[in-house]
């Protein structure tokens, strides 16, 4: 057995004794399945690269659905391997983050973190395209179980868009997987990629499947015109389901723009580069657009996330290497920041009881731990030197500059406006007068360390950028295929 | 003789429950009051126990890749002169019946006591429809077919007015049975065409060796194959055409297929809710066998019948249309059942069209595995139903009273939840897999447009699942009194059914085993256990078996 299937099933079994277990004990189950799946998962990062650039020892193939040649197929890169880390990494975040829980629903909180967290694992790991889609698609659930007890009744509405938009995706893609399982008589993803280096689809033919993948990956990113599920669904999810699902689940979509558009239709995806590039400026224009706008900081980190990941998804087809390995490393970054951000804010939100911007104000003396990790955090994402988002960024923009300069050109002037809208968001949050006299109390005990392990991240991968790219770049290099040789 | 009784083990399951039936009917004569019912039931459950057991054997072929290409390399297990058959697709399929007999008689037990009704009758009305059902999935024969829809309807007829003391169910019973008879006698007039059609073909392509019926599958086959180069196929002859759509109509009523699927929502809503269960899965699983099995013929002359494909190609895309299009609108859940019901036979008929072409072995294969899947969860959800709801009060269908059911009674609306999950062809469930069986068999048979349509369609049937979900789960109860009366054995129905649709989704290879033999290069022989194999494979015919023209 893998050890990426026990990656899978340590969290799935934790919910599963988490959903059996009396009331009182469920949080203690949920950090240890949790932590553990994070000490596993770090163990990945041993692993030596094959000739695909799989690690040998992560690979495990076993029947599945002998009758149609689906198998369990796992098997992580280096890719996957650091989304997975990331996965683990915010699930111990948000499950261990000490956040109060109503009465009665405690199970259902740390079941559906847990089972996110196993179906993203799952996700991110599979080599079946089958079995892909089948964690794609289970991680739904989760998130929209946590969303809908947890939202009221207001945001059953946006739940169910968030449903369909999501399923209608999918399925679009899963018409394409069934093409090609059909095509090349196997749903393997390393069978596939290899059948379509020897005999790649060209034409109209290989677009429309890239495109297949590409319209769930869009709605899962989000993608601009996508996006509209996104803000409502994170508003109505409770903060630790937003860290996994801003932080890890969002990944799952440029991560399958990577695995599934680029790597296995390089030409197709060279036809539709400037379309998905220019989707994604307009997606970091509007996102940044509409964030400047936003009352609530839910909502306006929401839109800046749509922004953000826009950056990477324009590196990622931008076909240059500097700028996939920058989208890589980016995923990264921008799960690490936008995952410490709704950490912060959820413990603002459970003290004041409130996210609106108009009534917070004046934190900066009473809760200073949490007010300086909420400015690097800030910072972080709006790209500033020395820390981890200046990194990505830098290496997307001068990478697509050399093929598309025009859209790197208006994506530049994205960074100005994100810095415009969370600087002022800061400063009305955080500083000026206090608008209520509640007494609030600072970081203390598990958050101040679990917040602390972000900073730490934050800086050392703003600083020491070079351990992680040259971990990234001989992959990104395969995957670069207009670089003009 | 040795012959019949060869044939009659060959064919132990439905004889085995109609028997049991009959004894049922005789030991019900003696009961007391309500006393006797857990002992009857206890009798029909061992009568189908060992029904399932004597499929058993047939079952054990590999997988269920069952169905052999009439006059292919591969021998067809003949019983009675040719005009029954037992192989993996039929065993499993009986198997199927069995276990829906059992649940479904599980789950009324209570609801007849509620509703002051008798079950002696109803246990034996239950094993006959199973019983003729089997044999329709049996039949090689359309007489044997026609004979085996009569046994299932008729049943049928009276267990949906079972209700007699209720309006509904009367009406339910008066309409179902109206339009069945039409229905039947469409497929006995395209039964006639049929038979004329071939023996006219037969006696034109100078088959002169020919004898036994004109309504033999593999008979049909044969001719079709004779005439397929000749200047009058008998794929384009009209009568042969007019004939298979009849046929079709007949059929596709049981299966209520869109334009004949009218009756459905009617008889589901007033049918009490265990025969509504039974129903939508035993008519499907008979129906969806002989459109599997007399269709089957049509794979090789592929290119000579555009019209019936054609006319199939249309009722697919219409009954998944319509049946998900109306399921939006009900607030009753048998309704909605039954829409979506009409929705599944939509997909089922996708997997029958695609296995039309030589090109495809999977198709058959799905159609038995969505069959199946769908019976679980059909059955499970209507068992839900059974299992609310308070004694002497109307059934527990309004949707709107399904609001907070998760505060209320948890483990009905997570077990409601699995099976909407499953019929709305979520990830880890059978349906998915189900789902996901037919469409790569219509993609394999390069149906693309039917099945990337069909994709798209079953998106809408997700939006009503999902709504009954919220409701569930979301919206606040109405009421806070729990509405659990039956409880009982209903419950372990339903509870049994989520944690099989969930078993099937996790791990189906139980079922779906390794690839089909028909895969491999190579006939893969199958020699039935109780028959001579020179026999297997039409050898020395039996009497009255046709000749097989070499």
């Amino acid at each position: 057995m893998s050890i990426l299937t026990l990656l899978i099933l340590v969290p799935a079994l934790a919910a599963l004794i988490v959903a059996l277990a009396p009331q009182g004990a469920t949080r203690r189950i949920a950090c240890l399945g949790a932590l553990l799946t994070f000490i596993a998962s770090a163990l990945l990062l041993r692993g030596m690269p094959g000739p695909d650039g799989f690690f040998e020892d992560s690979i495990q193939r076993s029947d599945w659905l002998p009758a149609l040649r689906i198998q369990f197929h796992v098997g992580v890169d280096i890719v996957s391997t650091l989304m997975i880390v990331l996965t683990a990494l915010l699930s111990v975040a948000a499950i261990v983050m000490p956040f109060k829980i109503s009465a009665g629903k405690e199970k259902l909180y740390f079941g559906s973190l847990l089972l996110l967290e196993a179906t993203l694992i799952g996700a991110f790991s599979s080599l079946n395209l089958v079995l892909f889609y089948v964690f794609f698609e289970a991680c739904l659930i989760p998130v929209w179980f946590l969303a809908g007890s947890f939202g009221g009744e207001k945001a059953t509405k946006a739940l169910m868009k968030f449903f369909l938009y999501t399923v209608i995706g999918s399925l679009v893609m899963l018409s394409s997987i069934l093409w090609l399982g059909f095509h090349f008589q196997s749903f393997s993803y390393i069978d596939i990629q290899h059948g379509l280096v020897k005999e790649p689809l060209l034409g109209q033919l290989g677009l429309w499947l890239m495109l297949g993948f590409a319209v769930a990956f869009a709605v899962k990113t989000p993608l601009f015109p996508f996006h509209s599920w996104q803000p409502e669904t994170y508003a109505a999810c409770p903060t630790a389901g937003v860290v996994l699902v801003s932080g890890a689940m969002a990944k799952l979509g440029t991560y399958g723009f990577w695995r599934f558009c680029i790597v296995l239709f390089p030409e197709a995806s060279k036809q539709a580069a400037p379309l998905m590039i220019g989707l994604a400026v307009v997606g970091i224009l509007y996102g940044a657009f509409v964030a400047a706008m936003q009352r609530d900081v839910k909502r306006l980190i929401a839109y800046s996330s749509i922004s953000h990941l826009g950056y990477i998804v324009m590196g990622l087809f931008s076909g240059s290497t500097p700028a996939i390995s920058g989208a890589i490393l980016q995923m990264v970054n921008h799960g690490i920041t936008v995952g410490g951000l709704f950490l912060v804010l959820g413990l603002i939100e459970e003290q004041t009881g409130t996210l609106k911007i108009r009534s917070l104000g004046g934190l900066w003396d009473r809760v200073p731990l949490l007010s300086r990790v909420f400015l690097i955090l800030t910072l972080a994402s709006v790209g500033l030197p020395l820390t981890n988002g200046f990194v990505g960024e830098f290496m997307i923009l001068l990478g697509t500059f050399q093929n598309f300069p025009a859209a790197a050109t208006l994506a530049t002037t994205g960074v100005i406006w994100s810095a415009v809208y969370m600087l002022w968001m800061f400063q009305r949050v955080v500083y000026g007068p206090a608008r209520s006299e509640q007494p609030l109390t600072d970081l203390k005990g598990t958050s101040q360390w679990v917040l602390g392990f972000f900073v730490v991240l934050v800086f050392a991968l703003g600083i020491f950028p070079k351990t992680f790219l040259d971990l990234i770049s001989p992959i990104a290099a395969l995957a670069a295929p207009m670089e003009n040789k | 003789m040795s012959e019949i009784l060869e044939s009659l083990q060959g064919l132990l399951a439905p004889l085995v429950i109609m028997v049991c039936g009959m004894l049922v009917l005789l030991l019900d004569l003696r009961r007391s009051a309500f006393a006797a019912r857990k002992s009857l039931a206890l009798a029909c459950h061992i009568g189908l126990a060992l029904a399932a057991i004597a499929c058993l054997p047939a079952l054990n072929v590999a997988s269920l890749a069952g169905v052999k290409f009439p006059g292919s390399d591969t021998p067809v297990t003949q019983l009675f002169g040719a005009g029954m058959t037992m192989d993996g697709f039929s065993a499993l399929l009986d198997l199927t019946l069995c276990l829906v007999a059992a649940l479904v008689i599980g789950m009324s037990g209570r609801y007849l006591e509620d509703k002051r009704l008798a079950f002696g009758e109803f246990y034996a009305l239950i094993l006959f429809a199973t019983s003729g059902a089997m044999v329709m999935t049996s039949a090689l024969d359309l007489i044997n077919l026609f004979v085996g829809l009569e046994v299932l309807s008729v049943a049928l007829y009276i267990l949906a007015g079972y209700a007699r003391r209720e309006l509904r169910s009367e009406e339910s019973a008066v309409k179902y049975f109206l339009l069945g008879a039409f229905a039947s006698g469409f497929l006995l007039y395209g039964i006639a065409l049929v038979y004329g059609a071939v023996g006219l073909g037969a006696q034109r392509a100078g088959m002169q060796l020919v004898g036994g019926s004109y309504t033999n599958v593999m008979l049909i086959t044969e001719v079709l194959r004779a005439t397929m180069h000749t200047a009058t196929p008998l794929a384009t002859s009209p009568l042969f055409v007019v004939g298979i759509t009849l046929i079709l109509v007949g059929l596709g009523f049981k299966a209520s297929l869109v334009p004949f699927h009218t009756y459905a929502p009617d008889v589901y809503e007033g049918a009490p809710a265990p025969v509504a269960a039974f129903m939508s899965a035993v008519a499907k699983i008979g129906a969806f066998a002989a459109l599997a099995r007399f269709l089957q013929p049509l794979a090789i002359v592929e290119l000579q019948t555009p019209t019936i494909r054609h006319i199939i190609w249309g009722i697919a895309l219409a009954t998944m249309l319509l049946g998900n299009i109306l399921a939006i609108r009900q607030v009753n859940l048998k309704r909605m059942l039954a829409f979506s019901s009409v929705a599944h036979a939509g997909y089922l008929l996708v997997g029958i069209l695609a296995s039309l072409t030589l090109r495809n072995n999977i198709a058959i294969d799905s159609v038995g595995f969505y069959l199946l899947a769908y019976s679980l969860m059909n059955v499970g959800a209507f068992a839900v139903i059974v299992w609310l709801g308070h004694s002497g009060e109307e059934e527990f269908t309004d949707i709107r009273r399904f609001a907070g059911l998760s505060k209320r009674n948890p483990a009905a609306a997570a077990t409601l939840t699995i099976l909407l999950f499953s019929l709305a062809g979520i990830p880890l469930t059978a349906g998915f897999l189900g789902k996901l069986y037919l469409f790569y068999a219509a993609v394999g048979a390069q149906l693309y447009w039917l099945a990337g349509l069909g994709l798209v369609i079953s998106v809408i049937g997700v939006a009503y699942y999902l709504n009954l979900v919220v409701q569930m789960y979301f919206r606040e109860p109405l009421d806070e009194s729990n509405p659990e009366v039956r409880g009982g054995v209903a419950k372990n129905v339903a509870i049994l059914c989520a944690i099989l649709t969930l078993a099937l989704g996790v791990l189906p290879s139980g079922i779906l085993g390794p690839p089909s033999p028909r895969e491999i290069d190579g006939p893969a022989p199958i020699v039935q256990p109780g028959l001579p194999s020179e026999r297997v494979g039409g050898g020395a015919a039996p009497p009255g078996a046709p000749m097989m023209p070499r």
